[in-house]
């Protein structure tokens, strides 16, 4: 008797796999002929680490995505290599339109440049929107005697390559950031990489490291910790307005990482319509734009036609440092 | 007849050596670290390499064992994770599971009959789909075969 | 302050609250006893449906998440020889033997009670000492953690049965094992051999499956099955209140390794593995039985397991006053407060003082709370063992194959997950414990990352002496090392000597 029970519930939960297998692949077939879309869970993909800046946004938007698309958004993480092996995954995947990852400039200029085989290239990021930026400053601790950049500046001058400047990663925004300024103040400075946007900051407060190239949520984080001493956007940035901006001192210098979400290459138009309408409408949300600007961040709302525009412009900026940067490596 | 002992440690010199040698492609800083670490690993390999060539002793560090049995659940796992690639999680989990169920049940006096292994193995498979892909919405392989 | 307090003390009593916090610890014991479920990812998955909970009450189900999975990790290492998560690595040195003795639920109940002082000891130094102590962890820069690094080197001696320079050499491997993927500093693709996918570098996780797991697996078929032989857990009385009582009597053991663990969380970056393993070499060498570590008993479980739950609470003192993680599930943590709009600092023990002393209140009721699930739970769960082999060894396969795979949804990693196996299995018949390199893998970033960026900022400031030598911090950790190095030398020779008078005698 007993065995028996045992026999049928096993029957009972095969079936229901089995059933459940088919069923999600008799729809997607479907999807592609008719474009009825979205008829299934959408992944959204974090090619970052769980608690990550790329992770917040990305749990801000999901129950608005939800609703918009009438489906589930399921969040899932494919950390690794600053990003690249989830954009390496992303371009490999079905271009269904259910699968769809984060993506940020310049990392996925950047590191197809820079290394061999990054797993993907730069057009293949077939972007839907972009909706935020992280604007990169140059903070040094309350307690330094630099209290502008002018001071900065010089104080490098007197001594080329004795300022240490804290940053996350190499060849990322807050580097990139970093070797503007030198070639456009004629200074020397002493970039060190941390593994991350916190060890930096750490270092920065801890006083390891004398100035950080910083991202603008950091910045607003420790007003009574640190000093500004020029943020790199075009104007003044909203969540800290007393700063001035780079452009205003002087330098030409405007850096920031920019998130937006991408899908696989030669998915249907149709489709990325659909999933480009969803995202603007979120980052048109007047609330989602407060909480974003509370936290740091600038809100935009660039669509894929914008988004592709803007990339193509990025690289080709990027493009030209980055060859600057390896012919000055190679002397 | 080498001893079990100069063999990790040619291994483990050949393995400080390859690093080395890659390390010839990486920027100043890249290649700081991975040579600091060959270097060591090779002086430490080198010390054992002596000490076996001098205390020259019989091991035998797979005496007792049933060769067949390792290859099999080896071969099985190699197999598996195959599978796993085609035909997704729930095939291959269930065959997996019931496969070795069966194979290993003969050790025992009352064997487990295939079908009962099947059943259990569909089971387990089943639980831990709910869990991982419901519950916690890791998104299991579903195979090539299936779209994944 | 005094009202905060109170008003939280209610809040902590409530009971809805409670029961949603006692959920969270129980699904965390589960996710944490599974390996390939993290922590972190439970909590990142929680986060969105904290949106429609209030401050408190959200933050409290984390929390009690947090707690859960740290425990639960200890089960699979206990049980199956499998750390769960990281931090239960050294668990296994000493619970996986208890469990082939027929001790399994001894081990379990050891690390359900070691694992709740750990926890509350975390969770009162969060709740008091918190600024002092953030500000502490600040002096740490890249020459401390070199420092650090190295002389979590030191436990190789500890760890290498046998000979030391098989340990040495395990180690050095794992060290360079650490480098596969991007290179923290110039970028580079190291040793990644054409798979894109290793830019991301060898996962812990799937190293420590690979090494710890297939190899045990493999042993216990590698021979034909006699029933006879297979370690079984019988329920027997009193079991319990004996090991409590037993770890009672080392109040010693269990303060000093909640210590190290509340230490090690403080110090961004270092995490609940390096804690355990840290804990446990300690309780080693201020053992009078020395020797008896490793073949299954109860302080090596306790030191594991006592200090990677003091580390959560440590984790969280940076976090909470700074606004910097200690550790990858304190930053999901981290997202979820600023989701409910409060920012870490000053602010969060004044303005919203009420919320934050009820999650500190509600972080010592969820080690409590732990505490007596794992005890209840013991004997249940001690029972997994009496499964048939034929039935445990694919089962355990199975899990590994899944939890490898699910940890960053990666095909790969399954294949190198499997590669270690095999590599562990063949290197541990030569005489090479996995922990040696296992711990290279852990300390090797931390070493690297300090190591190069010290020299840059030596580079700077023109001295590099000053640098990595003069640093008050730096010094204390320069002498640990020492001292580490050089006692067991000492000992050695001292016995030796000893023994030669003996046999002059």
């Amino acid at each position: 008797m007993k065995k028996l029970k045992y026999l049928l519930l096993a029957s009972i939960l095969l079936l229901a796999f089995l059933v459940a297998g088919c069923g999600s692949s008799t729809k997607d077939q479907k999807a592609e002929k008719k474009v009825e879309y979205p008829t299934k869970p959408i992944t959204y993909v974090i090619p970052f680490d769980a608690g990550g800046q790329s992770d917040i946004e990305a749990r801000r938007q999901q129950p608005l995505l939800e609703k918009y698309l009438g489906q589930p958004v399921t969040i899932t993480y494919k950390p690794g290599g600053g990003g690249a092996v989830g954009w390496a995954e992303l371009v490999k995947q079905k271009p269904d339109g259910y699968y769809m990852a984060g993506f940020n400039i310049p990392h996925i200029i950047l590191q197809p440049l820079e290394r061999k085989d990054a797993g993907y290239k730069t057009e293949e990021i077939n972007p839907v929107a972009i909706f935020q930026k992280t604007i990169i400053g140059l903070a040094v601790p309350k307690n330094s005697p630099y209290n502008t950049l002018e001071d900065f500046i010089k104080a490098a001058k007197a001594k080329p390559g004795s300022i240490t400047v804290g940053g996350s990663g190499t060849l990322t925004g807050p580097h990139l950031f970093t070797l503007l300024l030198e070639k456009q103040a004629g200074i020397k400075l002493q970039y060190i990489p941390f593994t991350g946007a916190a060890p930096a900051t750490q270092a920065l407060l801890g006083g390891h490291s004398q100035a950080m190239a910083g991202n603008s949520d950091d910045l607003v984080k420790y007003p009574d910790k640190i000093k500004v001493l020029g943020i790199a956007s075009a104007d003044r940035f909203k969540a800290l307005p007393d700063v001035p901006t780079m452009k205003e001192q002087g330098y030409d210098i405007q850096v920031s990482v920019d998130r937006g979400v991408a899908v696989p290459p030669g998915t249907d138009p149709v489709i990325v319509k659909k999933l480009e309408e969803a995202f603007m409408k979120i980052a048109n949300d007047e609330n989602i734009k407060a909480q974003m600007l509370k936290d740091g961040f600038e809100p935009v709302a660039m669509n894929a036609e914008q988004s592709k525009k803007y990339i193509e412009e990025r690289t080709k900026v990027f493009t030209e440092l980055y060859k600057q940067v390896a012919a000055e490596k190679k002397q | 007849m080498l001893n079990s002992n100069t063999i990790s440690s040619l291994t483990f010199l050949m393995i400080a050596a390859g690093a080395w040698y890659l390390a010839g492609d990486f920027t100043e800083m890249g290649s700081f670290f991975p040579r600091v670490i060959a270097s060591m690993l090779a002086v430490f390999s080198l010390l054992q390499l002596a000490m076996s060539l001098m205390h020259k002793k019989k091991e035998t560090p797979f005496a007792g064992i049933e060769t067949g049995r390792v290859v099999s659940l080896l071969a099985g796992i190699a197999t598996y994770v195959a599978l796993m690639i085609f035909v997704g999680y729930i095939i291959s989990g269930i065959l997996f599971l019931a496969f070795f169920t069966w194979y290993f049940g003969r050790d025992y006096d009352q064997r487990i009959p295939a079908v009962r292994a099947l059943l259990i193995s569909a089971a387990v498979t089943a639980g831990f789909y709910i869990v991982f892909y419901h519950i916690f919405t890791v998104p299991l392989p579903e195979g090539i075969l299936f779209g994944g | 302050m005094t009202e905060n307090m109170l008003f939280a003390l209610g809040n902590v009593l409530d009971p809805l609250k409670f029961l949603l916090m006692t959920l969270g610890v129980a699904g965390g014991i589960i996710v944490g006893a599974l390996p390939g479920l993290t922590a972190t990812m439970a909590l990142a998955l929680l986060v969105p449906f904290t949106f429609a909970m209030d401050a408190t009450t959200s933050l409290m189900v984390l929390g009690g998440v947090y707690v859960g999975s740290m425990y639960g990790g200890c089960i699979a290492a206990i049980l199956v020889n499998t750390p769960g998560t990281p931090s239960s690595i050294a668990t296994t040195f000493d619970g996986y033997p208890m469990t082939k003795k027929g001790k399994a639920e001894h081990a379990l109940v050891a690390a359900a009670f070691s694992s709740g002082v750990g926890g509350v000891f975390g969770a009162l130094v969060l709740l008091f000492l918190s600024p002092p102590l953030a500000e502490a962890a600040l002096k740490f820069g890249p020459p401390e953690y070199f420092w650090l690094a190295v002389f979590g080197l030191t436990i190789i001696a500890t760890l290498s049965t046998g000979s030391v320079l098989k340990g040495l050499m395990g180690g050095a491997l794992g060290l360079l094992l650490s480098t596969v993927g991007i290179a923290p500093i110039g970028g580079d693709m190291r040793f990644t051999f054409g798979f894109y996918q290793l830019q991301a570098g060898l996962e812990l996780i799937v190293v420590l499956i690979g090494f710890f797991c297939i190899p045990e697996v493999i042993n216990m078929i590698e021979k034909k099955i006699n029933p006879q032989d297979v370690a079984t857990y019988k329920p027997q009385k009193g079991v319990a209140r004996s090991v409590i009582m037993d770890l009672i009597k080392k109040p010693g053991l269990l303060l000093r390794s909640s210590a190290i663990g509340t230490f090690v969380g403080i110090v961004p970056g270092a995490g609940g593995n390096i804690a355990s393993l840290m804990a446990y070499n300690e309780a080693v060498r201020f053992s009078k039985e020395k020797e008896k570590f490793g073949t299954g008993i109860i302080d090596g479980v306790a030191a594991s397991e006592s200090s990677n739950n003091a580390e959560v609470g440590g984790s969280l003192v940076p976090l909470l006053t700074l606004g910097i993680p200690g550790a990858a599930p304190a930053a999901v943590m981290l997202g979820a407060l600023m989701i409910q709009g409060m920012r870490p600092g000053p602010e969060l023990y004044t303005t919203y003082g009420n919320v934050t002393y009820t999650f500190l209140f509600s972080f010592v009721l969820a080690n409590i709370i732990m505490f007596v699930l794992g005890f209840f739970g013991s004997r249940y769960v001690a029972r997994v063992i009496n499964l048939p082999i034929n039935i445990l060894a694919p089962l355990v396969v199975f899990l590994t194959v899944i939890g490898s795979y699910a940890i960053r949804n990666n095909m790969l990693d399954v294949g190198i997950m499997v590669f270690f196996g095999l590599i562990g299995y063949v290197t541990k018949k030569a005489g090479f414990h996995p922990g040696p390199i296992v711990l290279g893998l852990i300390l090797g970033p931390i070493a690297e990352n300090g190591l190069v960026q010290s020299m840059l900022m030596g580079k700077a400031s023109g001295s590099m002496f000053a640098v990595f030598f003069t640093r008050p911090i730096s010094i204390v950790l320069i002498l640990f090392c020492l001292i580490s190095v050089a006692v067991p030398v000492i000992s050695a020779i001292r016995a030796r000597k000893r023994k030669e008078e003996n046999a002059n005698a």
